[in-house]
């Protein structure tokens, strides 16, 4: 009868008819409801066993049958099928509140909600599944008007409000508590997830805050296009937090966003021309979101795979660093042990030796501890670069502990026939640090430019610029070209000419130096003018 | 009981009234078009007629469904 008296069209498929107002409903309907079912599918797809990924599943699949269903109202004129539909919405409703506090709950706790709480959501939505289809919940059809309007009930106009807001109220109360008892970085995710809950949230019941404020339905329709938006950032949030296994999910969804806008423009009435200008630009979209979705595809399978030999590469460091220390200290324990047997001899501890074996006694000592120097300088740097060093920083003289230095290291640099000078200018030279380590930078670069230099002098200077103290030092040696130069200061690092000089060469000690110097907040660098024409180390501190 | 079996009841419990419920409305309202039709806007009951009488029926030990 209300048919013939408000004269309605005939929907076609429960959902197409002209009874709509405004022409923009569909598109407000369809595309959030494709864009969750693909959502949906995806999140599925990739994982079928997650239970965030079935709660989140299960808020789409309530919210598109609620879009659905809304639909059916704006379009159908039968009185019996807006009364079903109208009657059913407001289960789906609750479902989707109460399901989302689900969701956030798992995803805070990382565990399934307890029987209690199931128990207590079960028993506050129950008066809505029982009471669903009784005149608590619709009372009738309004046939006064052609507005196709159902009465609603107590439930349907207060207790699903009463649920809703005490839902809301939950997954608040639930994100703070989390948020301001959380002590590590979870909090932001905590936060992030929360919001764009609230926000799907909000988006959803658009269309009754809105409606209910400016009595204006048709502008609380839009707030359903933002509820998937809100979903698809929230299963991208979590495909970045790593909870899900789902790929790829922002390109696709927005891809799938976009092809969906320029797809719902040809729902629109009176399009005219413009249907040619939509159906080309349609397939644009289509052939530029299938060329982006790859290409991300392919840029994650290359992050995931760069990220697995990431790991591996670690094991392996860490596997080649125990080893390392396993050799080294076997290794100094063998040196250290033939250390003391020629030490024994030449005290005459294996009775009278003859010189030649004295000679080769000391020859022996001294080999081993080169070699203990040279594992000591290996496991130091090693330390070092781990950070288990701990530096007992205090102010020290650095003119002191470099004129101690230099005048331990004359005899060796004597014997070589070179001359060790020194150009130190200032009083004192005070800075922040551990004079042990200090003491083995300086030796160090001492050390170095003995080894390389074959003829000529040595010069160690510390001078005072501004607020700085710069100490260096300065040899006659074989030089560094500028290709060495970039080599020197890491780990293993020689240059090509320092190892026929040199054979004992580690590549460690310029290493160790580096590190030490930076642990000082200082700075080490190298200047030469070429091979052959000797070089400056210098190192730079900040002075006290 | 472990809290998975009692868990797994609960949503079979859950699910079957949703079901029934949903077949009830159907039944109901597709089948049967057992509803009101108001065609006079004074037989339209206001919010509060509406609470009042379910308060009412509460305090008479009836509900109307």
């Amino acid at each position: 009868m209300d048919t013939l008296i408000c004269n309605f069209d005939i929907a076609r498929y429960l959902i197409f008819s002209n009874n709509v107002f405004g022409v923009l409903i569909y598109y407000s309907h369809l595309l959030p409801f494709f864009t969750s079912l693909f959502i949906g599918y995806l999140i599925i797809k990739n994982d079928t066993k997650s239970l965030l990924n079935r709660i989140l599943v299960f808020i789409l699949l309530n919210f598109s049958i609620w879009i659905f269903l809304d639909l059916i109202l704006w379009a159908n004129e039968k009185s019996q099928i807006i009364m079903f539909s109208w009657s059913i919405m407001v289960l789906f409703e609750v479902l989707i509140y109460a399901s989302s506090f689900y969701f956030l709950y798992v995803f805070i706790q990382k565990k399934d909600l307890s029987f209690k709480y199931k128990m207590l959501i079960g028993i506050l939505i129950s008066p809505v599944i029982l009471l669903l289809g009784t005149k608590l919940n619709i009372i009738g059809y309004d046939a006064t008007n052609c507005n196709r309007e159902v009465i609603e009930g107590f439930i349907s106009t207060i207790y699903v409000y009463f649920v809703e807001i005490s839902l809301v109220i939950s997954i608040l109360y639930l994100a703070i508590r989390s948020i301001v008892k959380e002590k590590t970085n979870f909090k932001i995710q905590i936060a992030i997830i929360s919001t764009g809950l609230i926000l799907f949230l909000v988006a959803f019941s658009w269309g009754n805050i809105a409606g209910s404020i400016t009595d204006n339905w048709n502008f609380g329709q839009w707030g359903l296009i933002g509820a998937p938006v809100f979903v698809a950032f929230l299963a991208y949030m979590i495909v970045r937090f790593h909870t899900f296994n789902v790929k790829l999910l922002g390109a696709q969804a927005l891809v799938l966003g976009l092809w969906l806008l320029v797809f719902g423009i040809l729902f629109i009435r009176n399009i005219g021309d413009v249907r040619i200008i939509t159906i080309f630009t349609l397939a644009l979209v289509s052939i530029a979101g299938y060329l982006l979705v790859k290409s991300v595809k392919k840029e994650v399978e290359q992050k995931e795979q760069l990220a697995k030999l990431n790991i591996d590469l670690q094991n392996v460091i860490q596997q080649r660093e125990s080893l390392m220390h396993l050799i080294n200290h076997k290794v100094k324990g063998s040196f250290t042990h033939t250390k003391y047997i020629f030490a024994g001899m030449l005290d005459g501890m294996f009775g009278t030796i003859t010189p030649e074996i004295k000679k080769i006694a000391l020859l022996g000592m001294s080999a081993d501890e080169e070699g203990i120097r040279t594992i000591d300088l290996i496991l130091n740097t090693a330390n070092l670069q781990k950070g288990t060093v701990k530096y007992e920083m205090k102010s020290i003289d650095l003119k002191e502990l470099i004129t101690k230095t230099v005048e331990e290291k004359k005899t060796q640099a004597e014997k070589k026939g070179i001359k060790i000078e020194t150009e130190i200018t200032g009083d004192v030279c005070m800075i922040n640090g551990d004079s042990f380590w200090l003491k083995e930078v300086v030796n160090n670069l001492i050390d170095n430019s003995i080894r390389y230099t074959k003829e000529g002098e040595i010069r160690v200077g510390l001078k005072k610029e501004n607020s700085k103290l710069l100490f260096y030092v300065k040899d006659t040696g074989i030089g560094i070209t500028p290709e060495d130069k970039n080599n020197l200061f890491t780990e293993g690092g020689r240059g090509k000419e320092s190892v026929k000089t040199n054979v004992d060469s580690t590549g460690y000690g310029l290493f160790t130096v580096k590190l030490i110097v930076e642990a000082h907040s200082g700075k080490v660098w190298v200047e030469s003018e070429g091979e052959g024409k000797g070089s400056t180390f210098f190192v730079q501190f900040d002075a006290i | 009981m472990t809290e998975l079996k009692k868990t797994k009841i609960l949503f079979t419990v859950f699910f079957l009234l949703v079901f029934i419920s949903l077949a009830f409305c159907f039944y109901r309202f597709i089948i049967r078009k057992n509803y009101i039709t108001f065609t006079n806007e004074n037989d339209i009951p206001s919010d509060t007629d509406f609470i009042k009488s379910f308060g009412d029926s509460i305090k008479n030990g009836h509900i109307d469904l």
